[in-house]
């Protein structure tokens, strides 16, 4: 998805747009433009406005904007304990939407259909995948020229050859191409599962609901069709009880999920705390109720958390979960990929109209890598902190986090960096 | 009389300068009267005698008649020659400053010879001869425009450095000739170029005022001529020598002879008497938070220009 949107982000941009492109897919062609109709993929990513802007300039937007996708103008977090809450709507800084939930097929399917158009000069070859990759070395003190500054060479399963001013590997979380290249990555995995559902609601709703459980967030998000999805991080042992549910008891997990526990309440200690021009107070909504799952049944995969030291080499760069794998809390890990193919774009544009080699070691570190690192990790270390932060259920630290949630409500300011952040701004 | 010079030339280089620092979308509507405002023709007039002065005295400096740089100054380049493309080696800062010296003579020169400013290869089909070459960093980048590139410098080593960095690329091979010899050897082959560079080059040489007329004659009418050197004064010593040389030793000592330095005045005035006309000037600036070199309005260090050849007033119709 990532790797495909950078191919499309480039052939829109003047300055890129006569780069030749070649891209390779270990997987078979998938369906280019697919039909919307049928029930809604499971595996969705939550768009902000920066990305939606990326998806506009790619030329796909209009294959994706609801009712393809769905918007959402409110978001709503609150925790188990029922201490507090915190209330996010789009109007407060006066948007229409905060963000979209799209299938992540979707967007791979829109991204594929301009990429195959007639005259589009981007060569796509499927079920194809590198075996061996030869990139030139990092000092290049002492050579004489020659091998200092060769294209990068591609062996390909098939015994085809590739050669490249700048190979790009943006094919995910195990990236085989991260391996070739010898750049390393730490992380964890988190103990936890991330299960996907699509559900049907009682009432379509355009909220963004989260809720942290004991377990871990679990979030209910509108789809297209009036569907919602479920995004829900919870341990291995339970994330295979709820895969196996029938589609009622799946439900009913999901309701009790969203409505049992406390309901929360302004903290007391809050009382007297108010904003200036704070007058109202936000009411606390109930979030609607699941009435069953609909479509595929409920899938679950493991969580990681992996970051690579390096996204660079000569010739070499890295993008989206390549990169950087997140927790997948508030959706944003296309969103860091789509940043990564904002700031690659506009590197290699610059590099096109400098008359740069778009493979520069030094183009790559200090265009790209240097500020997508410096993004990418603070918002993993926000999301880390966050998961952190809601999942002990007992003692100070829930009170303290009830107050947290509850100041942030009062305070307009600050709430909003919060949201800006939280859409990519 | 020389005062009233240098406060027309002051005049022209802010002019210049607002010409090459506006943003694109601005620029086209705002040119023309922004350098209508300044009559170049009479200011060449009231300039003219003041020019000879300055050459007299530019060439004062050194006992040598010949433009070209002495064995020394070409013997400080070849011992360092397998050294050009090393980004953390010695011509490191050389290097980082190439794409923003790129962006200017884009411009400018799409300005100068009216070619598509937002075209990916817009030096299409066009000679460009660059002056003091060294390993190829904006020679390299000028084939990418789409130029037809003479690459020369005076030192073997450098050629040879630059001719294997570009032999790499297929997509260079073909639209470099790298050739070891001088300006003066090229001019008597009778050739004449759309556009000269000479960045970081005139402040080695023995005679600026020769080296610029030799320029000059290499550029066909109306062609562009870019130059991009250090300006002689005390921050430039500052930075140039005491820091880059002595402090850090980013580069090697002895690279410069501040006393060679070249102010924008003394470089205009030069210009002016080989029919040469100033159309845009910019400093370089290093912007700490990004690290990247910027153009700026600061021109008391690095500073980089481009002039227009004129048409001889006497045959306006004589092209090369």
């Amino acid at each position: 998805m990532v790797g495909a949107a950078l191919a499309q982000a480039l052939r829109s941009n003047p300055w890129t747009s006569e780069l030749r492109l070649v891209l390779l897919d270990r997987q078979g062609q998938p369906e280019a433009g697919r039909s919307w109709q049928g029930p809604p993929e499971l595996r969705v990513s939550t768009v902000t406005p920066a990305s939606v802007a990326l998806l506009q300039q790619a030329q796909v937007w209009t294959d994706l904007q609801p009712p393809r996708s769905a918007g959402f103008n409110r978001m709503q977090v609150w925790d188990w304990a029922g201490s507090g809450y915190i209330q996010y709507s789009a109007s407060e800084v006066g948007l229409q939407h905060m963000g979209y939930v799209v299938e992540n097929s979707m967007i791979q399917g829109a991204l594929l259909k301009q990429l195959l158009q007639p005259g589009n000069t981007a060569k796509l070859m499927f079920k194809e995948s590198v075996s061996q990759m030869t990139l030139p070395p990092y000092s290049q003190s002492g050579l004489n020229g020659q091998s200092g500054n060769a294209l990068a060479s591609l062996q390909l399963e098939s015994g085809r050859q590739v050669r490249a001013r700048l190979v790009v590997g943006a094919d995910g979380a195990q990236s085989h191409m991260r391996s070739l290249a010898c750049l390393r990555t730490s992380g964890w995995a988190y103990g936890q599962h991330g299960v996907v559902a699509t559900v049907r609601t009682d009432v379509p709703h355009s909220t963004a609901w989260q809720r942290f459980l004991p377990r871990g967030p679990l979030a209910l998000l509108p789809v297209r069709d009036g569907l919602s999805s479920v995004v829900w991080t919870t341990s291995p042992r339970h994330a295979r009880e709820l895969t196996s549910a029938s589609p009622l008891a799946f439900a009913l997990a999901v309701n009790q999920a969203l409505s049992g526990g406390a309901t929360p309440a302004r903290n007391p200690l809050l009382a007297g705390v108010r904003g200036p021009g704070q007058g109202s107070e936000r009411p606390f909504h109930a979030p609607p109720q699941v009435v069953e799952s609909v479509g595929p049944s409920p899938r679950s995969f493991p969580l990681h958390l992996r970051h690579a030291g390096r996204y660079v080499r000569p010739r070499f760069a890295l993008v989206g979960d390549a990169a950087h794998a997140v927790h997948p809390l508030a959706g944003q890990g296309v969103n860091l990929g789509f940043g990564d193919v904002g700031a690659l774009v506009s590197t290699l544009a610059h590099a096109v109209e400098a008359g740069r080699d778009i493979g520069e070691l030094t183009l790559l570190e200090e265009m790209y890598e240097r500020p997508r690192q410096r993004a990418n990790v603070s918002m993993m270390a926000a999301l880390d902190a966050l998961k952190r932060v809601f999942v002990p259920q007992t003692g100070l630290l829930a009170t303290a986090r009830g107050l947290g949630l509850d100041a942030l409500n009062a305070f307009p300011l600050a709430k909003n960096r919060v949201m800006m952040y939280a859409m990519g701004e | 009389m020389r005062g009233q010079a240098l406060r027309q030339c002051h005049k022209l280089l802010a002019a210049a300068n607002k010409e090459a620092l506006l943003p694109c979308q601005t620029r086209s509507a705002t040119s023309t009267a922004g350098l209508e405002a300044i009559q170049p023709t009479t200011l060449t007039g009231s300039l003219s005698r003041d020019t000879h002065d300055t050459q007299r005295s530019l060439s004062h400096r050194s006992a040598s008649t010949s433009a070209a740089s002495t064995p020394e100054e070409i013997a400080k380049f070849s011992s360092l020659a397998n050294e050009w493309w090393d980004p953390k080696g010695p011509f490191a800062p050389l290097q980082s400053m190439a794409p923003v010296r790129m962006l200017f003579i884009r411009r400018a020169v799409c300005q100068c010879l009216g070619l598509p400013e937002h075209s990916v290869r817009p030096f299409e089909g066009k000679k460009v001869l660059d002056v003091g070459c060294g390993g190829g960093f904006l020679s390299e980048s000028l084939a990418r425009l789409g130029a037809d590139v003479t690459g020369i410098d005076l030192s073997k080593e450098s050629i040879g450095a630059a001719k294997a960095h570009a032999a790499a690329d297929p997509g260079l091979k073909s639209s470099i000739q790298y050739r070891h010899c001088s300006a003066e050897e090229v001019l008597h082959e009778g050739k004449a170029f759309d556009a000269v560079i000479a960045s970081e080059v005139v402040e080695h040489v023995s005679d600026p005022a020769g080296f610029c007329s030799i320029l000059s004659k290499l550029s066909k009418d109306g062609a562009a001529v870019v130059l991009s050197t250090l300006s002689r004064t005390a921050r430039s010593y500052a930075a140039a020598i005491l820091f880059a040389e002595m402090i850090s030793g980013m580069i090697p000592r002895g690279t410069h002879d501040w006393e060679k330095f070249l102010t924008p005045e003394d470089l205009v005035l030069l210009m002016e008497g080989t029919q040469l006309s100033l159309q845009q000037i910019a400093g370089m600036s290093l912007d700490l938070q990004s690290r990247q070199w910027q153009l700026s309005q600061d021109l008391d260090v690095n500073y980089i220009a481009c002039f227009q050849k004129q048409a001889p007033p006497e045959a306006p119709h004589s092209r090369k």
